[in-house]
């Protein structure tokens, strides 16, 4: 590691002054890629901006919406039941990452400002509909999920700016969400496809709302929009599934790499889906949500 | 520039001067001595820099000291009270768990954290507990074994 | 002899407590004052010719204490540019990226890092030969200009052989090519009633210890350095140092530290000339370890094959012939063994064939130099030959693990090269898991309710007990304990067992013994930890060491009470006589005979030396269960068992121990491991996330039976434990997930996606 300054502020408006000034500071919460980066001199950084001491990052609540500050580790996420119960997604997703210990490190907010294209909580957050807080010295921006990646590796975050917090709404009776992933690794591996999904139904088990997306499948976490609009007004039959699953594996752009060929990669989009489907399925039929 | 960090290890006080870049095994072992906690990639991979930090197992190869402020860190040099052994490591012996001993300390603090937030686990559990540990000498038979048999003793303690 | 007491006592590890105690000494534990950083600078290009190199900037960085190029390696008379462990700084080329082109040592890391890149190389790449088949064409670049090697040296000389070759059309990159044949090939292909024939590949991988090679240097005296160094024979590292440096013997202390394991990936120590190196330059110790990423691009790893085999049977199940071609990829230098050949001799020692013919080559890529790794190229062997035979079984509708029973070639058997098998444990090794609940039991379904499908599998695999020369000293100490003095390194528990046989040899509990390891400055010779010899060489020393001390102890009691020797026993407690227990000496009092002004009597100590050992061959067997998703090909491991013939158990806690330890490496390489290249010679996946070593979720229990056949002369009956472990699993996890998915897969690792393209009839990407 190159030597670098060492910002450390104890409050956001303070933090938030600080990356005004210097906007090359890299904004440091779990450390568990930052800190590979720079060991590796794959990154050179002048500045990093620990976001430790920063109490409004590290908030939750759940007060109708779920407010999940950046800094909360995927860990404290992936442990509490309420999360376990309405956002079940999320609560996987943040329980596979890494190992116990890189769990209690990584950040929710370093998961997705990391912009792997296999970040284990961004397919759960964007089922889930999450809203992205966006925080500078000049003021506050949400922005949905959808439109916050733009490439492996990179956001529309600006230098100056943060990520507060993840906003998801209320959570419905009948509604339940899934997430699935493949890897070759039973421990400790990372997603060579991973799917979300989340069912809202009525009483009769109709399928009222639904959304999928994908992690790894794409340059960025997506929605597979075609493949979500086939779901509305249906009941999930098996037959429906394939179509489903099918129609996600035509949306997603997977690519060739050392984890497995695109060909595997939109195979696995479809047999995923359709795993997810029924894990949001499940889930919907016995969930009783929030109660308003 | 140079940090003044205060914390605690194994439950001493310690108050030094740190550069940024040093991180928290680079500490505990260049500046504190304790070398029980290893580098085995420095990548947060293996598992063998564990220790525990407020509790709760970290790979302090990934975090920064000056991150470590005002902290509660546990070493594989905690665990032994009074000359007595936690009964992780009571057990590994008697089970053969430990063969090289380079992953070791990091399988006792993954092991007693678990145990301390679950005291009777699976051995599903067991094993998620340990998938941060790379073991390669054991093929963690034996390692899952002696968590097993500590958990008995545990209970009747 | 005494009554056994020790051999086949389940003991814990004598240094057990110091490393639940994180108190063991590893090697980059060693703190010296004013210690340096050692860094590598490695190549980026896997072949490159080195125009030139300027250290300067570096050298003006402040906190930089030396930097050192291959100018600065000094000229000796053994230097051979053909050698992997002459390599460890690239001189005018570069043949493998991750070589190392220069070092520096600093104050701190930063300051090394920094120096590192300050460091101007002018590299002209040269073209990069990716792959062995590349590589064996007439018109292939040459990996390394001085890459030609005449191959007919160390061949099965006894053997059938043939050059078919002609010299003049080999490229330069294969350095060894042997063809082993007997009997009618064609013919006896021709009276076969099944024949199968496939090609099967296997990847480089990784020994994966989990500590890093670490090394400290520190010249104490003008002409003097010391080294601690985690390595797997004190001998074999000062021997490195001594050939590449010109550094005479007596002049390197070498400490050989706790080793935080080495499979055969720490044989010679590899970077211990750097830092020695360094040191000199800098006049201050350094400290060098490896980072994660340089232990897989510049360490060395396991070499990759391409093994085409073809097999022949009778209705019967009878074997009949066995052709093939072995195609070793062993990377940029020559390895230390004819891998090819290795695997040549596996393949006709385990089964009787009518004939055979098995060509093999050795050829070299820019690829980082393959070392050994565990029962080397066995796994390799054993999963082409073991896939053939449960291909057979299948096909004929025979028992896979009767098939076997009946081809076993056995004591007085005939060996490819005319000479007779020794006893083997082959057949009690399949007797043990044909009596298994996981073999008794009927074969799972093939589709369960679940949707998953399952198979069980077979595998068998050998290893040749490595056969070395040893030395040890047994010293009776002042309380009375017997101080076993050895310069070997504790890789596998070994020092645990030679206690238990020492006391047994003395007649007295373990708690008597002391061991101390010693540097080769204290202790006699003893061999590298490696090829499952120590227990069957050091122990032969150890016992022999232990004998002589107690005959002393006994002949010295005898004139001191005055009895014959006959008449004692010794335990404890010390030497009385046996029909008079009150006629007695206690050890502490013999001791201070030997101890004393004008004394009577010299001290007593024993020695063992022992000379090469006959070969006790080792077999182990596995069965494996898996489940198989069928819709993303996802094997899971549900069951795995796995017999071995240890000969005698000397401490079965130990032996299980390390058995299981050996089947996961060999589960990890069926299923998951494999160190990736580009076609520019660049490693793609360097570190444990992307190299794939099973974590504890991945591993079921592991169940081990220990056998013990005759055989050999090892210490009370000793087999080499500690290689035949890895190799068995591989096939028996490829047989299973074949029994699951109804076809083969040839290619390691079983990858999910491999499974999925062969259920599915998909060609490979
Ligand atoms: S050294 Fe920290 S995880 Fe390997
Ligand atoms: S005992 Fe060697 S790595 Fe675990």
């Amino acid at each position: 590691m190159n030597r670098f300054d060492y910002l450390s502020p104890r409050n956001l408006a303070e933090a938030l002054q600080m990356l005004s000034v210097r906007p090359e500071a890299i904004p440091l919460a779990g450390g568990t890629d930052i800190l590979v980066q720079m060991k590796e001199r794959s990154r050179h950084i002048e500045a990093l901006l620990s976001l430790k001491r920063v109490p409004e990052l590290h908030q939750y609540s759940l007060n109708g919406t779920l407010t999940l500050g950046s800094a909360l580790t995927v860990g404290q996420i992936a442990a509490k039941q309420e999360i376990q119960r309405d956002y079940t997604a999320l609560a996987i997703g943040s329980g596979l990452i890494g190992s116990v210990q890189i769990r209690n490190m990584a950040t929710l907010g370093g998961n997705l400002c990391n912009a792997a294209p296999s970040a284990d909580t961004a397919p759960p957050l964007l089922v889930l509909g999450a809203e992205v807080v966006i925080a500078s010295h000049q003021g506050e921006r949400v922005v949905p999920l959808e439109t916050f990646f733009l490439e492996p590796g990179r956001t529309i975050l600006q230098p100056t700016e943060l990520v507060k917090e993840i906003v998801l709404s209320k959570s419905h009776t009948r509604t339940g969400s899934f997430y699935i992933r493949h890897t070759p690794r039973a421990g400790m591996d990372i997603a060579v496809v991973g799917v979300a999904a989340a069912i809202t139904l009525n009483t009769n088990e109709i399928i009222l709302n639904a959304r999928l997306a994908l992690g790894a499948a794409a340059p960025v976490p997506m929605r597979a929009v075609q493949a979500e609009a086939l779901l509305p007004g249906h009941r999930l039959t098996d037959e429906l599934l394939r179509e489903v699953g099918k129609t996600a594996s035509q949306e997603a752009e997977p690519i060739d790499d050392l984890r497995a060929s695109a060909e595997y990669r939109r195979h696995l989009v479809n047999i995923l889906t359709q795993r997810a489907l029924r894990g949001a399925m499940a889930k919907a039929k016995s969930n009783q949500g929030y109660q308003e | 520039m140079e940090y003044k960090l205060n914390f605690s290890v194994n439950k001493q006080p310690v108050d030094l001067l740190v550069e940024p870049h040093q991180t928290l095994l680079e500490i505990l072992r260049d500046n504190l001595f304790l070398i029980g906690t290893k580098d085995g990639c420095g990548t947060g991979d293996c598992g063998s820099c564990t220790v525990l930090v407020d509790g709760e197992p970290v790979c302090a190869c990934l975090m920064l000291a000056v991150e470590a402020e005002g902290q509660e860190v546990t070493t594989v040099e905690g665990l032994v009270t009074d000359s007595e052994l936690h009964a992780v490591q009571k057990a590994l012996i008697a089970n053969g768990g430990v063969q090289c001993g380079f992953c070791t300390p990091g399988v006792l603090l993954s092991s007693v954290a678990l145990l301390t937030r679950n005291p009777q686990p699976s051995e599903v559990e067991i094993r998620e507990a340990l998938a941060g540990n790379l073991c390669r000498c054991t093929g963690y038979d034996k390692i899952v074994r002696a968590v097993q048999e500590a958990t008995k003793e545990l209970e009747h303690a | 002899m005494p009554e056994t007491r020790s051999i086949g006592q389940p003991l814990p590890r004598v240094d057990a407590m110091e490393k639940v105690r994180g108190q063991a000494i590893f090697a980059a534990d060693i703190n010296l004052p004013q210690t340096l950083v050692g860094k590598l600078l490695t190549s980026p290009h896997a072949h490159a010719e080195i125009l030139s190199i300027d250290t300067s900037k570096a050298e003006a960085l402040p906190g930089v204490r030396a930097v050192i190029t291959a100018a600065d390696i000094p000229e000796v008379d053994t230097y051979d540019p053909d050698h992997r462990l002459h390599a460890f700084l690239a001189r005018q080329f570069v043949v493998f990226a991750g070589q190392p082109v220069a070092a520096v040592a600093a104050d701190d890391l930063p300051t090394a890092e920094t120096a590192l890149e300050l460091i101007e190389v002018e590299y002209r790449p040269l073209p990069v030969v990716y792959t062995p088949q590349e590589a064996i064409l007439p018109d292939s670049p040459a990996v390394s200009r001085d890459a030609y090697r005449d191959s007919s040296a160390a061949a099965d000389t006894t053997a059938e052989t043939e050059s078919d070759v002609a010299k003049e059309e080999k490229t330069p990159n294969i350095f060894y090519q042997q063809v082993i044949k007997g009997g009618d090939v064609d013919a006896a292909f021709a009276e076969s009633d099944v024949v199968v024939e496939h090609t099967y590949t296997m990847p480089t991988v990784h020994q994966g210890y989990v500590e890093p090679h670490a090394v400290i240097a520190f010249w104490d005296r003008a002409d003097h350095v010391t080294v601690w160094e985690c390595v797997q024979g004190a001998f074999s590292g000062r021997d490195f140092i001594v050939k590449t440096l010109g550094i005479t013997p007596t002049n390197i202390t070498l400490n050989s530290t706790e080793i935080g394991g080495g499979f055969g990936g720490k044989i010679d120590g590899l970077f211990a000339p750097l830092a020695v190196l360094l040191a000199k330059k800098a006049s201050r110790p350094v400290k060098l370890i490896l980072t994660r990423r340089e232990e897989f691009t510049s360490a060395n790893p396991a070499p990759s094959t391409t093994i085409r085999l073809k097999t022949g049977a009778k209705r019967d199940g009878k074997l009949t012939a066995l052709e093939g071609e072995i195609l070793v990829d062993v990377g940029a230098f020559p390895l230390f063994l004819n891998a090819s050949f290795n695997i040549q001799w596996l393949m006709l020692h385990n089964y009787k064939f009518q004939a055979w013919r098995l060509e093999g080559q050795d050829v070299l890529t820019n690829k980082a130099s393959a070392g050994a790794f565990r029962a080397p190229v066995a796994v390799n062997a054993a999963f082409a030959i073991e896939s053939q035979l449960d291909e057979i079984a299948g096909l004929l509708d025979l028992d896979p693990l009767a098939l076997r029973l009946q081809n076993l070639l056995l004591q007085d058997d005939l060996l490819p090269n005319k000479e007779a098998q020794v006893r083997v444990g082959s057949k009690e090794v399949l007797a043990a898991l044909a009596e298994h609940s996981s073999w008794t039991s009927a074969p799972p379904t093939r589709l369960g309710d679940d949707g998953l499908l399952r198979g069980r599998g077979l595998g068998l695999g050998s290893w040749g007990s490595g056969t070395q020369t040893a030395s040890a000293i047994a010293i009776l100490e002042a309380d009375g304990k017997i101080r076993i003095v050895l310069g070997t390194v504790d890789l596998t528990g070994s020092y645990t067992s030679l206690a238990q046989i020492a006391a047994e040899a003395l007649g007295v509990s373990v708690k008597q013994l002391v061991m101390t390891k010693a540097s080769p400055d204290h202790a006699p010779f003893a061999p590298v930890s490696a090829g499952s010899s120590t227990i069957y060489s050091m122990g032969g020393a150890v016992k022999e060491a232990a004998l002589d001390l107690r005959s002393k102890i006994l002949n010295r009691a005898a004139q001191v009470l005055q009895v014959s020797e006959v008449e004692l026993a010794l335990n404890d407690e010390g030497v009385f006589v046996s029909a008079e227990p009150e006629k007695s000496r206690t050890l502490q009092a013999l001791y201070e005979m030997g101890a004393t002004w004008f004394g009577e009597y010299g001290p007593l100590i024993g020695l063992g030396s022992v000379t090469q050992r006959k070969p006790a061959p080792a077999f182990a067997g596995s069965i494996a269960e898996v489940t198989v998703d069928p819709e993303t090909g996802q094997v899971t491991l549900t069951r795995l068992v796995i017999a071995q013939d240890v000969g005698k158990a000397i401490n079965p806690l130990s032996i299980e121990g390390q058995i299981q330890g050996g089947a996961a490496q060999s589960v990890g390489m069926a299923l998951w491991e494999e160190v990736m290249y580009d076609e520019q010679g660049q490693i793609l996946n360097p570190s444990l996330l992307d190299y794939h070593m099973p974590t504890a979720m991945d591993l079921p229990m592991v169940e081990t039976i220990l056998v013990e056949a005759p055989g050999g002369d090892g210490p009370y009956g000793a087999k080499g434990v500690g290689e035949p472990p890895i190799i068995p699993s591989v096939p028996a996890v490829a047989n299973a997930v074949s029994a699951a998915i109804g076809t083969r897969t040839c290619d390691l690792p079983i990858s999910p996606e491999r499974v999925w393209r062969a259920l599915h009839g998909k060609t490979t990407s």
